[in-house]
C-alpha cells in the first residue's frame, strides 16, 4: 500500500466527489423546482417550495410508475430466465467431459464478442414477420438469451472450482444429473450466479434498443422509452417534471446497488471482464 | 446410473439453453451477414432483392461511415488519456487507507450503475446554452468558455466522450482496485525499508504488478468503444447533422429512420466481423506480450 499524502489527498478525493455527484445533486434539486426558478436562481439555490407535485406529474402523465413496472417485468423473469438456462449449460460444460464441450464453450463465447446492435436488423424482421410486436413474452425470452453468454461465462469458470468427489458420492447414492444440479451443485454456485444475476438484472432493466424497434404500444414502455418519449412530448417546457423522472427511474438501481453493494461492484468488474 | 441415462439428462440440460440461443443470436447474426447482399425496404411481407455489393459500396461511399469510425478512435483513445489515469486515481485512494473511502468509492461509482437514458438525458439538460455548466462557467468568470456543448458539430463528440467517462471511471475503478488489492502488502513494506518513496513504489511496485488488469482494460476499452449506442442516441441521436454519429447510431438511423435496411446490414455485418478481429487480435497480443518480459506497462 501506498502512503498518499494527507491533504492534497483529501482535496483531490472531495473534488472528484464533488464532480460525480454534483450534477445528480442538482438534478434532484431541479426536480422540485419550476423553469423561473431554474433558470432563474443561481444552480446552489434550494427549491423556494418543494414542489413534489412535479413528481406527481413524472408518475401520472409521463406514466413513469407503470414504466418502472415494465422495467421490472422484463428484468426479474429475463434474469431468472438466464440464470436456469445458464446455470444447465454451464453445468454440462463443467461437470461432464464430452468432445463437443471445446466448441460449445467457443459457440457461447462468440456471443461476447458480437455487439447485440449489429441483430437489430434480423431480429425485427422475424419478430414483424411472425406479428409478435409488444409481446412480453417475447421480449424476456430475448433479454434472457442476450444475457446468456457472458452468465455462462461466469458460472462455468465458478463451478469448474467445485470438487468432483461430490458428484461421485452423488452418484453412487442415486442421484441423477438433473437432482445434482439443483440439489447439490447449485447451491455452491451461488456467488457465481448471483453475480450474474445482478449483472443481467441491471443491463435489462436499463435497456434501450430493444424495447425501442420491439415495442409500440405506449403501455408496454421500460424507463429508457417513457423517459424518452416523456422529454420529446414536452422539451424543456417543463424541466422540473423531466427532472423528477430522471430521478425516478434511477431510484431503484440505487436501492439494489445500496441493498447489494459488494456484489454490485463484484458484478460490474466481472462484467467488465466479460471479453 | 446408466449412460443412456445420463445422455439423456446431459441433452435436457444443455438443449434448451443451446436452442434458444440459437435461434435469437447466432441465427439473427448470420442473417446480418446473408441480408447485407440484398436489398429490403422493411416491408414484412415484401422479399428481399439481391443486390450483390451494392450495399458495401454505398457503406463506403458514405463520407458519415468514416467518420464514425473516427468517433469510435475518439472514444478508444478517451479510454486511455482519460479514462485509465482518473479511474487509477481513484482506485488508489479507495484502496488507501484513509478515512471516508468507503463513502468515496460509492461517490465515484454510482454513475455508471445508473440507467444510461436517465443519465444521458440529464446531461443533455445540464450542457444546454442555458444549463448548468455554462452557468457554472459565468459564475466563475469563465463566460468566455460558455458554448453550446452538444450544438456545435465540431465540440459535440467531444463533450459526449467526456461524458462518457464521467459515466464509466468508477467501474473502471473497481477493476482497478481489484488489482491493487491483490499486491500483497508486505512488498511494499520491503520496499519501505529498502528507502523507497511513494512515487518510486507505484513505478516499479503498482505498475508492473498490475499489467494483467492493464490488458484487461485496454481490450476493454476497444471492444466497449466498438458497442457505444445508448450514449449517442440519447444525448444527440448522432447529431448535430451526423458529427456524433458511431456505427450503431448509423446502423439505426440506416435501417429504422431511412429504410435502409440493406445497408444497414451491411454496416452491421462490418461491426460482426470488427469485434471478432478485434477480440482476437487484442488477445493474441496481450497474451504474447506477457510471454516477453517487458519492464513497466504498456496499456
Amino acid at each position: 500500500m501506498i502512503k498518499l499524502k494527507r491533504t492534497p489527498l483529501y482535496v483531490f478525493s472531495i473534488l472528484a466527489a464533488v464532480i460525480f455527484l454534483y450534477p445528480l445533486l442538482y438534478s434532484f434539486f431541479a426536480s422540485l423546482k419550476d423553469n423561473v426558478e431554474i433558470y432563474n436562481n443561481s444552480v446552489f439555490s434550494l427549491p423556494d417550495i418543494w414542489r413534489w407535485n412535479n413528481y406527481k406529474m413524472a408518475l401520472v402523465d409521463a406514466n413513469i410508475s407503470r414504466a418502472i413496472l415494465n422495467s421490472f417485468i422484463y428484468a426479474i423473469p429475463g434474469t431468472f430466465l438466464c440464470l436456469v438456462l445458464s446455470l444447465m449449460v454451464a453445468f454440462v460444460l463443467s461437470r461432464y467431459k464430452l468432445r463437443m464441450n471445446g466448441f460449445l464453450y467457443n459457440y457461447f463465447a462468440i456471443g461476447l464478442m458480437i455487439p447485440v446492435f449489429s441483430l437489430m436488423i434480423p431480429i425485427s424482421k422475424v419478430v414483424g414477420a411472425l406479428h409478435l410486436f409488444n409481446s412480453y413474452p417475447l421480449m424476456i425470452v430475448l433479454y434472457g438469451v442476450f444475457e446468456m453468454p457472458l452468465a455462462i461465462f461466469l458460472i462455468t469458470g465458478y463451478m469448474k472450482g467445485i470438487s468432483k468427489e461430490l458428484d461421485e458420492s452423488a452418484i453412487i447414492d442415486g442421484c441423477g444429473p438433473i437432482r445434482m444440479l439443483f440439489r447439490i451443485i447449485a447451491p455452491l454456485t451461488m456467488p457465481a450466479v448471483s453475480t450474474a444475476g445482478i449483472l443481467s438484472f441491471f443491463d435489462i432493466y436499463n435497456d434501450l434498443v430493444w424495447n425501442v424497434i420491439l415495442v409500440s404500444d405506449q403501455n408496454m414502455n421500460n424507463i429508457s422509452m417513457a423517459l424518452m418519449s416523456f422529454v420529446g412530448q414536452q422539451g424543456s417546457s417543463q424541466l422540473g417534471p423531466t427532472f423528477a423522472g430522471i430521478m425516478l427511474t434511477i431510484v431503484p438501481t440505487i436501492v439494489v446497488y445500496l441493498l447489494f453493494q459488494e456484489r454490485v461492484e463484484k458484478g460490474l468488474s466481472a462484467g467488465a471482464v466479460k471479453e | 446410473m446408466n449412460k443412456q441415462k445420463t445422455y439423456g439428462a446431459i441433452a435436457i440440460l444443455l438443449l434448451p439453453g443451446l436452442l434458444l440461443y440459437t435461434i435469437a443470436f447466432i441465427y439473427p447474426a448470420i442473417q446480418t451477414v446473408y441480408q447485407s447482399f440484398f436489398d429490403w425496404n422493411g416491408i414484412f411481407n415484401v422479399p428481399l432483392t439481391f443486390d450483390g455489393m451494392n450495399n458495401y459500396k454505398e457503406m463506403l461511399d458514405n463520407p458519415n461511415f468514416y467518420r464514425s469510425l473516427k468517433n469510435v478512435g475518439l472514444f478508444i483513445v478517451a479510454s486511455f488519456v482519460l479514462i485509465l489515469p482518473i479511474a487509477l486515481s481513484l482506485a488508489l485512494i479507495v484502496t488507501s487507507r484513509m478515512r471516508g473511502k468507503r463513502f468515496f468509492k460509492v461517490a465515484f461509482f454510482i454513475p455508471s450503475i445508473l440507467p444510461l437514458t436517465s443519465v444521458g438525458l440529464m446531461w443533455q439538460f445540464l450542457l444546454k446554452s442555458d444549463g448548468l455548466v455554462n452557468k457554472l462557467l459565468e459564475m466563475f468568470g469563465l463566460g468566455g468558455l460558455t458554448h453550446d456543448w452538444l450544438g456545435e458539430p465540431a465540440l459535440a463528440i467531444y463533450t459526449v466522450v467526456i461524458v462518457n467517462a464521467w459515466i464509466y471511471c468508477g467501474q473502471n475503478m473497481i477493476i482497478f482496485a481489484s488489482g491493487l488489492v491483490a499486491i500483497p502488502d508486505d512488498i511494499y513494506e520491503a520496499a519501505s525499508l529498502d528507502g523507497a518513496n511513494g512515487y518510486h513504489k507505484l513505478m516499479h511496485i503498482t505498475l508492473p504488478l498490475m499489467k494483467e488488469i492493464f490488458k484487461v482494460f485496454a481490450v476493454l476499452a476497444v471492444t466497449q468503444s466498438i458497442r457505444v449506442f445508448g450514449q449517442i442516441y440519447v444525448i444527440t441521436g448522432g447529431g448535430p447533422n451526423g458529427a456524433t454519429d458511431v456505427p450503431t447510431t448509423l446502423l439505426y438511423n440506416e435501417a429504422f429512420k431511412f429504410n435502409n435496411f440493406g445497408v444497414g446490414n451491411s454496416i452491421g455485418t462490418f461491426m460482426i466481423v470488427a469485434a471478432l478481429v478485434v477480440t482476437v487480435v487484442m488477445n493474441f497480443l496481450t497474451s504474447s506480450r506477457s510471454r516477453t518480459k517487458k519492464k513497466g506497462v504498456q496499456a
